[in-house]
């Protein structure tokens, strides 16, 4: 028992067996899609139809039954090879200009996926010397190794082997491949002349000949690599693009243009990718240097509402231009033509993701409207010519990831804590020396200011998280406080003000030891993260 | 000259020639695409029938030949194509230029 298959072609029915039905779909949906916006291309189709289902009836009331794959097979030897078909048409239009040349993957050449071999076409050079780059590329050692932070958080590498792979499967992805002869000009960028037609149309004849010794052989497969069909779809149209008639070519404005349009496709290409590799880099410096991946500050921060998409409108407003202008640039230089829709969905995107921006923004900021501070000068008693303060934090203080600025007069510590998407920040309340005469009395500043969406809930904030301290004998003590994703920072600023008499001596002794001295003799200017 | 260079001119020669015995048979009688095919076969100038079509197009679309549909006793209606005015024009044009050609052969010939 055998799958057969009705068909109607040309409306006259046939019963044909599943392996001849498969050879003449392949052919037929081959012209159609060659023909496919051509002018009269459904005519052509339609007659080469008709003739197949005229030889087909022709043949079957001779006594065959069910069509077999070794009938179609004949057929299709009279209606002949599809490249002659497609030459004849291309022959056609031989008094149009020649294709403008285009990136395509030289399916006919390849070994993987033909992106060497058409890139060898593009940029007329031998095709060994790409692959030769290629497969050095594709082994070269990771050369660039960023193993400056490596204190157990692992090394930071980039492999210009899986670089090489990933742009060889891009291109596989993105280039079409060059599949009918029209496609094949315009890989090679030769016009439609002697030469050019030469060139392929041997090609096509080395093809049409070996395939002819290998037709003893099992089914007859499909002439040539097939892709799915919006592929080619996309290159017709877009190879009918009114800029490249012949007029414009012919035009000396045309090649100036041509060649501004490298030149402004290059830039393109150069900055957007400038800006994506550097914008990896910044992500991944800053999770070296504080352990954390650069959103999660977001969540340190006391925004109202979901933070999730603030930090994907901002991501995406800050990648989706720099993805557009990669795209913009490649189809300046190399004419990679995608499908239209993926610049406008690309723009409406970014649109998107901008006003996202600024309504989550604007709606997240609402604890930020108002501003209030409040002062309270406390005086204090000074039992010794020197006064130790101490920094209490709530943890053992981690001698890395800190930032210190100090010198004889201000002091500020801080530092991260936490790892990953929890980080903690630890932060004091700035120190600031002021000397004053021995007649006037000794006192602490207490300085806070704070945001609100109101002018009492900012004052309100400002009082309560306004810094504590604790003087005991000669030592004066302040605490920490913590920022982290429970308890966010909402704009809070606070700082002690010591007035003191000029030969107070000062000294901090927690956690990092720093001498106020009396005059500018010393510095400490730590910054962190080293 | 190499191979595929002789092969170019004479598929050159082939095309021109048959878009001459074309019109030329369709000067005689209007005819179905498959009498065409009949005649340009017998005839050996072609080999394949699929090219055919694109090259009918062409002329159609050039206004040297037009087609109407015909009923057929068997299946479904067919085209018959026939010769313009043009068509003749040019075919006369043809044959003045067939008719040098020859000459000169036979004048480099002799």
């Amino acid at each position: 028992m055998k799958k057969v298959i009705k068909v109607s072609i040309n409306k006259i029915p046939f019963t044909l067996s599943e392996e001849a039905y498969n050879s003449l779909k392949v052919y037929l949906d081959h012209l159609r899609r060659y023909y496919s916006g051509k002018e009269d291309g459904s005519e052509i189709v339609d007659g080469i139809e008709e003739r197949i289902a005229e030889l087909l009836s022709e043949r079957t009331l001779a006594g065959e039954h069910v069509v077999s794959k070794d009938l179609v097979q004949e057929i299709l030897d009279i209606m002949g090879p599809l490249e002659m078909i497609e030459e004849e048409s291309a022959h056609a239009d031989h008094s149009y200009p020649p294709p403008p040349k285009r990136l395509y993957r030289d399916v006919d050449h390849k070994v993987l996926g033909g992106v060497c071999s058409g890139l060898a076409a593009y940029f007329n050079i031998d095709v060994v010397i790409v692959r030769l780059i290629y497969v050095v590329g594709l082994f070269l050692p990771s050369v660039i190794r960023l193993s400056r932070f490596t204190h157990g958080w692992g090394t930071f590498t980039i492999s210009f082997g899986w670089f090489f792979f990933a742009v060889y499967l891009l291109m596989w992805i993105l280039i079409p491949a060059a599949l009918t002869v029209e496609e094949k000009y315009a890989m090679h960028g030769a016009p439609l002349s002697a030469r050019g037609l030469q060139r392929v149309s041997r090609e096509d004849r080395m093809r049409t000949s070996s395939r002819a010794s290998r037709r003893s052989g099992a089914s007859r497969r499909p002439a040539r690599t097939t892709r799915p069909v919006s592929d080619t779809r996309r290159s017709y149209s877009s190879s009918r693009q009114p800029s490249y008639r012949s007029s414009d070519r012919n035009n000396g404005w045309y090649v100036v243009l041509r060649v501004l349009a490298v030149f402004v496709g290059l830039l393109f290409l150069i900055s957007s990718s400038a800006v994506l590799i550097s914008l990896v880099v910044a992500f991944s410096a800053t999770g070296f240097a504080l352990n954390l991946f650069p959103t999660a500050l977001f969540d340190l921060v006391a925004f109202t509402g979901n933070v999730f998409w603030l930090k994907t409108c901002g991501i995406l407003t800050i990648i989706l231009p720099a993805l557009g202008f990669l795209y913009l640039g490649s189809v300046l230089v190399f004419n990679i033509r995608g499908h239209k829709w993926i610049g406008i969905t690309m723009f409406f995107m970014w649109l998107a993701a901008l006003i996202g921006l600024v309504v989550t923004g604007t709606h997240g900021a609402a604890n930020f409207r108002r501003h209030a501070s409040v002062e309270e000068r406390i005086p204090i008693e000074l039992t010794s010519d020197t006064l130790f303060i101490d920094l209490d934090a709530r943890e053992d203080f981690l001698f890395e990831r800190y930032w210190i600025e100090a010198d004889n007069a201000v002091y500020k510590l801080g530092w991260f804590e936490g790892k990953g998407k929890n980080p903690n920040v630890v932060v004091f309340p700035t120190l600031t020396v002021v000397r004053q005469s021995e007649q006037e009395t000794p006192s602490i500043l207490v300085k806070s200011g704070s945001f609100g969406r109101s002018e009492p809930e900012a004052r309100h904030a400002a009082k309560t998280q306004r810094p504590v301290f604790e003087l005991n004998g000669n030592v004066l003590s302040i605490p920490s406080w913590q920022i982290n994703k429970t308890d966010p920072w909402d704009g809070n600023l606070s700082s002690l003000k010591l007035y003191v008499p000029a030969d107070q001596i000062i000294i901090v002794r927690k956690p990092i030891y720093h001498e106020f001295g009396k005059s500018n003799s010393r510095k400490i200017s730590i910054k962190g993260f080293d | 000259m190499n191979q595929t260079n002789i092969e170019n001119i004479k598929s050159q020669m082939r095309r021109g020639v048959l878009e001459y015995c074309i019109l030329s048979i369709l000067d005689k009688s209007d005819a179905y695409a498959s009498e065409l095919i009949g005649k340009l076969k017998d005839a050996r100038i072609i080999v394949v029938e699929g090219t055919l079509y694109p090259l009918l197009t062409r002329q159609k679309n050039q206004g040297l030949l037009t087609y109407r549909w015909e009923e057929s006793t068997q299946g479904p209606p067919r085209k018959y194509y026939s010769l313009t005015d043009k068509g003749r024009a040019v075919l006369l044009e043809m044959d003045k230029v067939w008719k040098e050609l020859v000459e000169t052969l036979d004048i480099l010939r002799k």
